[in-house]
C-alpha cells in the first residue's frame, strides 16, 4: 500500500469548504479510480494544520494518480483558500487499526 | 416359467413339438423358457435340465458368450430381430452350427416380452458337400453374421460420436469394439506425438494383461506396427514380435502377444494416430481392412471434438476481448473525460466565488475552463469513434477506413468501394481494417499501408498490406482476435507475413441476404 500526503494550512471554515468539495466532486471520481484504497484527513485545529492522505494499492496506482492528484488538490485549495504546504509520497509499512 | 404361454395355443404347441427346427424361447436375461424336442435331440440336454436356466451356462459355448450377450442386448434395446449364425454346445461337449431367426413377442398376459428363436442345424449339412447346404453356404452365413456384428459395433461407436461423447469415451469404446469384432484379446487407440512416440488414448484387453495404460507414452518406431503405419500412411503389421529386438517387442512377448496390426487414423489429411490390435496368434489377413472402418469413425470423433474445442475457445476469446474492451473503455472515460469534467466543475465553482471578490481573475479562469472542456469533448469523440465511427454509418466502409487512416502515423491508401453493405458486415470489416491498420502503425515499422476491396457475388474480400518488417505471429492474440471476428461473421482470415517482406491480411466475408 502506498500513500500521497497533502500537507495544508487551513482555517476551520476552509476545512469545512474542503469537506463539501470532497463529498460533491472528488469522492465519486476517486472511488472509481484504479487502485484507490481510501482517504484519511487529520487536523490539528490549534495550529490549523491539516493532512489529507490518499491510499493506493501499489506504486503503479500511486504513480498513475499523481497528475490528477496534483491538479485536483490545487483546484480544491484555490476554491477553499487553504494553503498547500507540501505533497509527499510514502509506502505504508504498518497498519494496526 | 415353463412356456405355457405358448403351449396354451394348440397350433403353436403342435408346430413346436413336431418341427425339425430348433425352437427356443428366452427372457431378457437369457434364461430358457421353452426348449422344444428338436433342441433336446440336437443337444442331448433334457428339458428339465435347462428350463429356467441361463442359456450361457448350457448351450452357448464359452467363446461366444460375449457375442451372445451383445445380440441379446441389441434386440432388447432396439426391438429389431437380428438373424445370426452361431454355435451351440451339446451336452457331450460337441459343437453345432446353427442359423438362427428370432423375434420379440409380447407375453400373452401382457407382462413383458420374450425372444422367440428358431434355428436350423447346419452342422451335418455343412460337413456333407452334397447336402442342401454346402460348406460354402456355412462360410457365407458366418460371414453375414460377422458383418452384422461389425456393423452394429460401428453403429454403436458412431452413435457415441454423434452424441458428442468425449474423445476419451469414444477411444475406449473403439478399443473395446475392435477387440470384440476382430476377436483379439487386446486393442488400443494411439495418438502420435509428432516425434517417434505415441500416447495411449484408449485401450481394452480381455485377458487383463494391462500391457498399456491410458496416458502411457510409447515408442512408435519401425519396430512397432503403429510406427510402421504412421511412416507408411497405411495399415501395417508385425507377424512375430519374437523376431524383433526392442523393449516394446520384449514387453509384448512377455505378456504373450506375438502379432499386431495397426491402421492409421487421418485427421485433416495428417496421420493423427492409429488403432492397433494384438493377439497371441498371427492375425487373419483381413484384419487391416476391418480396422479401417473404425479408423474413419475415430477420425470423425477427433475432428468433431477439435472443431468443438476450437469453437469454444474462439467464443471464450470473443467474450474475453469484449470484457477487456469494456474495461478499457471505462478506464479511458474515468481517467480522461471524467477527470477533466471534475476539474471543470471545480474551476467553475472557483469562478463563481471570484465573481464578487476578484472579477479581474475571471477571464483567465474561464479561459482555462473552456480549454478543459474542449479537451474533454475531443476525448469523448475519440472514444465514440472507437466504439462505432459515425463515418461508417453515414458514409460507409471505405470512407470510414480512410478517415481512420488519416489519423494514423502511416500513409494509408484506401481503395474505392461505392456499394453500401449490410450494417453488421461493414462493422466487422471496419473492425478488422481498424485493428490491422493499428497493428501496422504500432508494430510493423511500416511507412505505407494499402487497403483494397474486392466485391464478388455473395462475398466481400479485402486485403490490408503494408511495407513493414513482416514476421507477424499468425497465432498471436492480435491475429487470433481478427480471425475470431471474421469467423464470427461466417468468414475467413489469413495472414501472410514473411520476415522483411511486409504483411498481407486477407479477409473474406460472406454477404447474407
Amino acid at each position: 500500500m502506498f500513500a500521497r500526503v497533502h500537507v495544508l494550512q487551513a482555517t476551520p471554515e476552509q476545512s469545512e469548504a474542503g469537506l463539501r468539495i470532497f463529498r460533491e466532486q472528488l469522492r465519486p471520481w476517486l472511488r472509481d479510480a484504479s487502485g484507490y484504497r481510501g482517504l484519511i484527513r487529520l487536523e490539528d485545529k490549534e495550529r490549523g494544520r491539516t493532512l489529507v492522505i490518499t491510499f493506493w494499492a501499489d506504486a503503479e496506482a500511486l504513480e498513475a494518480s499523481q497528475e490528477a492528484g496534483e491538479q485536483l488538490a490545487e483546484l480544491t485549495a484555490e476554491n477553499t483558500g487553504a494553503e498547500r504546504l507540501a505533497i509527499e509520497l510514502y509506502e505504508a509499512t504498518l497498519f494496526d487499526v | 416359467m415353463t412356456g405355457d404361454f405358448v403351449l396354451g395355443d394348440d397350433f403353436a404347441r403342435v408346430l413346436t413339438e413336431t418341427t425339425q427346427a430348433l425352437v427356443c424361447v428366452l427372457d431378457s436375461g437369457g434364461r430358457i423358457l421353452l426348449f422344444n424336442d428338436a433342441c433336446v435331440r440336437a443337444t442331448g440336454y433334457a428339458r428339465e435340465e435347462v428350463l429356467g436356466q441361463d442359456a450361457r451356462e448350457f448351450v452357448i459355448p464359452p467363446e461366444e458368450v460375449e457375442a451372445f450377450g451383445d445380440v441379446l442386448a441389441y434386440i432388447w434395446r432396439t426391438g429389431l430381430s437380428s438373424p445370426q449364425v452361431g454355435h451351440w454346445a451339446t451336452k457331450e461337449g460337441g459343437r453345432l452350427l446353427i442359423a438362427w431367426s428370432n423375434r420379440l413377442m409380447a407375453a400373452a398376459d401382457g407382462n413383458g416380452r420374450y425372444l422367440v428363436t428358431t434355428g436350423i442345424d447346419l452342422t451335418d449339412s455343412a460337413e456333407q458337400p452334397e447336402g442342401a447346404l454346402s460348406g460354402d453356404v456355412e462360410a457365407k452365413l458366418a460371414e453375414v453374421g460377422r458383418l452384422a456384428q461389425e456393423q452394429r459395433a460401428l453403429r454403436r461407436v458412431a452413435t457415441l460420436v454423434a452424441s458428442e461423447a468425449t474423445p476419451e469415451r469414444v477411444f475406449s469404446a473403439v478399443s473395446e469394439e475392435t477387440a470384440r469384432v476382430l476377436e483379439v484379446s487386446a486393442s488400443a487407440v494411439f495418438r502420435y506425438e509428432g516425434d517417434d512416440t505415441a500416447t495411449v488414448v484408449g485401450r481394452h484387453d480381455r485377458d487383463g494383461t494391462g500391457v498399456f495404460s491410458v496416458g502411457d507414452r510409447v515408442l512408435a518406431d519401425e519396430n512397432m506396427a503403429i510406427g510402421r503405419a504412421r511412416d507408411a500412411g497405411l495399415p501395417a503389421r508385425i507377424e512375430d514380435y519374437t523376431s524383433i529386438d526392442s523393449d516394446v517387442a520384449r514387453t509384448m512377448e512377455e505378456v504373450g502377444y506375438r502379432s499386431s496390426v495397426a491402421a492409421p487414423v487421418f485427421v485433416s489429411g495428417i496421420a493423427w494416430g492409429a488403432i492397433a490390435i494384438a493377439a497371441r496368434d498371427p492375425l487373419p489377413p483381413d484384419s487391416e481392412a476391418r480396422l479401417m472402418g473404425f479408423c474413419e469413425i475415430v477420425s470423425l470423433a477427433v475432428a468433431s471434438a477439435q472443431a468443438r474445442e476450437d469453437l469454444q475457445s474462439s467464443r471464450a476469446r470473443l467474450v474475453k476481448t469484449g470484457d477487456e474492451q469494456r474495461r478499457k473503455l471505462e478506464r479511458n472515460l474515468h481517467d480522461g473525460a471524467q477527470q477533466r469534467l471534475v476539474s471543470l466543475a471545480l474551476t467553475l465553482r472557483l469562478a463563481r466565488a471570484k465573481l464578487a471578490s476578484d472579477p479581474a481573475s475571471l477571464e483567465s479562469i474561464l479561459a482555462g475552463a473552456a480549454k478543459e472542456l474542449d479537451l474533454a469533448l475531443e476525448e469523448l469523440r475519440e472514444l465514440a469513434r472507437g466504439l462505432h465511427p459515425a463515418a461508417l454509418t453515414e458514409q460507409g466502409l471505405a470512407p470510414a477506413v480512410r478517415a481512420l487512416g488519416d489519423r494514423l502515423p502511416v500513409v494509408v491508401e484506401v481503395d474505392q468501394l461505392d456499394e453500401r453493405l449490410p450494417d453488421y458486415l461493414e462493422a466487422t470489416a471496419y473492425y478488422i481494417c481498424s485493428e490491422a491498420l493499428t497493428n501496422v502503425a504500432k508494430h510493423a515499422n511500416a511507412t505505407r499501408a494499402h487497403v483494397s476491396f474486392d466485391r464478388e457475388p455473395g462475398v466481400l474480400r479485402f486485403e490490408i498490406t503494408d511495407d513493414g518488417r513482416g514476421g507477424a505471429d499468425g497465432r498471436g492474440s492480435g491475429i487470433l482476435g481478427l480471425r475470431d471476428r471474421a469467423e464470427s461473421a461466417g468468414g475467413t482470415l489469413f495472414v501472410i507475413s514473411p520476415p522483411g517482406k511486409g504483411t498481407v491480411v486477407t479477409a473474406t466475408l460472406p454477404i447474407g441476404d
